[in-house]
């Protein structure tokens, strides 16, 4: 059942990137901040897999959650000035996880796939409605033990918390070091946060709200 | 005005008595039609399955060769396992064109909920799998710590040829050879590794889990089974056999799901008798008036089998069209209790099916009216100078 | 009893009616013979439980006597089978039951064509003229619970009427109606005796039985006088 959704999800999104390989690029003068770790590759639809300690754990008080699917194609310009790179496909059809405590919006929860060194990285971020950083967690990753034990650490997982869009957009945000061996994963978390970050900020300022596809006390 | 516009105007006389009558048989016929049509797409898969794998003899470890063969099919993980020396063997045998040699293991990790599972192959294994082709990278291992991907598994973990992709159970870290084709096979799911780097890194040293083998004549299995039988700790499997073991697993589950549908035809039939032997008992005057005004026995007994045929003829095709966009649905959620299902189940109502389904929803009918005929017919038509 | 054919619709000797009521039997009807003739309207009186029904049963082929012989038309009933009484039911005999007996579900129109659908003929205009006969034509297409019991009553007898039948049978046609309704229903039966329709009818109702040419006292069973 997953292969089929997998792959209309990605036909649809490959319609999406279609549109955004027409976009006009940006000026050459226009200056845009160049993360360490750029997402070069479209990444698989991800499942929010454990939405129930997840919510435990980022919004303890939540009594519901609700998806929703933001498209963002009508903002490819905006996008590729804050991302400092063209969208890929599957970034222009942002899954928005919103997180309530009865009729009160709590947060959001975002998900997505990052290239790891030695294979893919599952991050879940969970943000406030004013889209600052509540929790970051790793869902599934296949890390080597000494890059996993860093890559997994509270101080630096928990370095992302406070952090915001904007924090991202002039320079790197200061974060902990990690060791030489689990930079080229870290820079990938990193970049799939502040990805994720601005797509949501880019949503919250452009859109209305999405459809639920999908809802759950 | 006619006999069957006479039963429509009866049968909307109760409404709610018709339509719960209606809705049961006609969810008892759909929920037939679609077990019929569950059973009979999963044999179906299950042939193309087994014919695609090219394979039409297994090698398995002493135990249970049915249940053994089947996972090793389905890509599950064996406990036991075969001694290394059992492949020469095979190979030398006259009868036998391939064989390829399988270790299977599945390296859990219960945090994350998921299972990886790692294949170990040698260079006869492309040649006992008729859809392996290589999408991206090489068609084989350049190094003994290389991997080739099934194509599912390469697009989760983002993985391209050249990537680094590292086993947690093992602690070891691999180089992406090559990504697969997607089959539609167990094989788009799985890890293939070189049989001996397998072998060294699960601690399994000179042991296989399976050889599966490919015959230069199918004419020959008879033979050929009996000569491998005798490989010290291994026993052998036919496809045929292996046939019978899928359809054994899910014999059980068939009987029940059998008993089910049998169960909510008999309910369906009882509702309509129900329906029927009310409507007579109640209109008992009324079948007297008519008999009084010149119907004959027979006459009475028609506009009553009108009546039943109507109701169960529309809740049969009604059954019918809730299989077709319904059916789906349903076969997902039986899917999960049959083990080792295949990938795709669903299969389209076909016409004999059609065809059965129409003529139990007239037999039930028949056989409804049977009742409430005899007692219609009893009624003397000097009962309507009495009750009418 | 030797009735001429020509002359008697009905003819009955003896007929002797017995019905078994726990351990006992009943002799509803204890050699009743009788003769009607073409033409006639007879009204067959007495208390309630003298047999009224059951007489009326017998002739019109409904029940069997225990005893006795009937002839309607000049044929003997008892050696007809049940088909061919059915038939006799369906082609030559007429009946309006005390309580009407529409189908409810059916049209007035439908309710008066129901016996040429079981005797499978067309109605080719006859239930319309039925209809207007009775004074129901623009009735046709309602159903019977929206007729008062008068109307009732007349769309049963035209369905009495569609076969053409030799012979009209009652039983307390006036039973279930007001004075007022009984007394129009009671001039519709006269109306088609007038027409040469022969009639019987069982009744309380001394202005239907003092409308009949001729009427007959049932008690115990036996006639009287």
């Amino acid at each position: 059942m997953r292969l089929p959704l997998l792959q209309g999800g990605l036909v649809v999104v490959g319609l999406l990137g279609g549109a955004c390989w027409l976009a006009k690029r940006p000026s050459a003068g226009e200056v845009v901040f160049e993360p360490r770790s750029q997402i070069l590759e479209p990444a698989p639809l991800c499942p929010w897999r454990q939405p129930e300690a997840d919510l435990h754990r980022f919004f303890p008080g939540a009594t519901r959650w609700q998806s929703e699917i933001r498209v963002l194609s009508g903002q490819l310009l905006e996008l590729r000035r804050r991302l400092g790179r063209d969208p890929q496909p599957e970034e222009l059809a942002l899954q928005v996880h919103r997180v309530f405590r009865n009729s009160e919006e709590l947060g959001a929860v975002l998900v997505r796939c990052v290239h790891g060194e030695y294979g893919a990285i599952e991050i879940v971020l969970a943000i406030d409605p004013q889209g600052t950083v509540v929790g970051l967690e790793l869902q599934r990753q296949r890390e080597p033990a000494a890059i996993a034990a860093a890559l997994t650490s509270p101080d630096w997982l928990g370095a992302f918390r406070g952090l915001r869009a904007t924090d991202f957009t002039a320079a790197a945000p200061s974060l902990p070091a990690v060791p030489a061996q689990a930079r080229s994963s870290a820079d990938a978390i990193a970049d799939g946060v502040r990805s994720l970050l601005i797509l949501h900020q880019t949503a919250q300022a452009g859109a209305t709200d999405g459809a639920p596809i999908h809802q759950q006390r | 005005m006619n006999l069957v516009v006479f039963a429509c105007r009866n049968l909307a006389r109760r409404p709610w008595r018709t339509a719960l009558a209606f809705v049961g048989l006609a969810a008892a016929i759909g929920t037939l039609a679609v077990l019929s049509a569950l059973t009979a797409g999963y044999e179906r898969e299950l042939r193309k399955e087994l014919d695609r794998s090219g394979v039409q003899l297994m090698l398995v470890p002493l135990g249970c060769p049915y249940d053994a063969a089947a996972r090793v099919l389905k890509g599950r993980v064996l406990d036991a396992s075969l001694p290394a020396e059992a492949l020469a063997q095979v190979r030398r045998d006259p009868a036998v064109a391939a064989a390829a040699p399988l270790l299977l293991c599945a390296q859990v990790r219960t945090n994350e909920d998921r299972a990886d599972l790692w294949v170990g192959i040698d260079e006869s294994a492309p040649a006992l799998k008729p859809w392996w082709r290589v999408q991206r990278g090489k068609a084989w291992f350049s190094s003994t710590n290389g991997v080739i991907l099934g194509s599912e598994v390469a697009t989760l973990e983002m993985r391209a040829p050249g990537d680094r992709l590292y086993c947690p159970g093992a602690d070891a870290t691999f180089t992406v050879d090559g990504v697969l084709d997607r089959s539609g096979t167990s094989d788009d799911s799985l890890f293939f590794v070189p049989l001996g780097r397998a072998q060294q890194l699960f601690g399994q040293p000179g042991r296989l889990t399976a050889i599966a083998i490919r015959l230069r004549d199918p004419a020959l299995l008879a033979e050929a089974a009996r000569r491998l039988q005798a490989i010290p700790g291994a026993q052998v499997v036919t496809t045929t056999e292996v046939m019978g073991v899928f359809q054994n697993l899910i014999g059980t589950v068939r009987a029940l799901l059998s008993a089910v549908a049998i169960v909510a035809v008999t309910v369906g039939c009882l509702t309509v008798l129900n329906t029927l032997l009310a409507a007579v008992l109640e209109r008992a005057a009324e079948l007297a008036l008519l008999r009084a005004l010149g119907a004959s026995r027979s006459q009475v007994v028609l506009a009553l089998a009108v009546e039943a045929l109507l109701l169960t003829s529309a809740a049969a095709l009604a059954g019918l069209l809730g299989a077709a966009f319904g059916g789906a649905w349903i076969q997902d959620a039986v899917r999960q209790w049959i083990p080792l299902a295949p990938e795709r189940l669903a299969t389209p109502l076909s016409l004999p099916l059609i065809g059965q389904s129409i003529l139990l929803g007239v037999g039930t009918g028949l056989v409804a009216v049977l009742y409430p005929a005899v007692c219609a017919l009893r009624m003397a038509p000097a009962e309507a100078t009495r009750t009418a | 009893m030797n009735p001429s054919p020509d002359q008697a619709v009905v003819a009955a000797e003896a007929l002797t009616k017995v019905y078994r009521r726990a351990a006992e039997d009943v002799r509803a009807l204890d050699g009743v013979s009788l003769t009607v003739r073409r033409g006639e309207f007879v009204a067959i009186v007495g208390p309630s439980g003298a047999g009224k029904t059951t007489l009326l049963n017998l002739l019109g082929c409904m029940d069997a006597p225990s005893s006795g012989r009937l002839w309607l038309e000049g044929r003997e009933v008892q050696q007809l089978n049940e088909r061919g009484r059915t038939h006799l039911r369906r082609e030559r005999l007429g009946f309006v039951f005390q309580h009407f007996g529409l189908v409810p579900t059916l049209t007035v129109a439908e309710n008066v064509a129901l016996p040429l659908v079981f005797a499978r003929r067309t109605a080719d205009g006859r239930v319309s003229r039925l209809l207007e006969k009775v004074g129901l034509s623009s009735r046709r297409n309602h159903r019977p619970h929206e007729l008062s019991g008068g109307e009732m009553q007349r769309v049963a007898i035209a369905r009495a009427l569609v076969n053409e039948p030799a012979l009209l049978l009652a039983d307390e046609p006036t039973g279930n109606l007001d004075s007022v309704t009984g007394e129009a229903v009671i001039a519709l039966l006269r109306q088609l005796n007038a027409e040469g329709l022969t009639v019987v009818v069982v009744t309380h109702n001394p202005a239907l039985a003092g409308a009949a040419g001729r009427q007959l006292r049932l008690a115990d069973g036996r006639l009287a006088g």
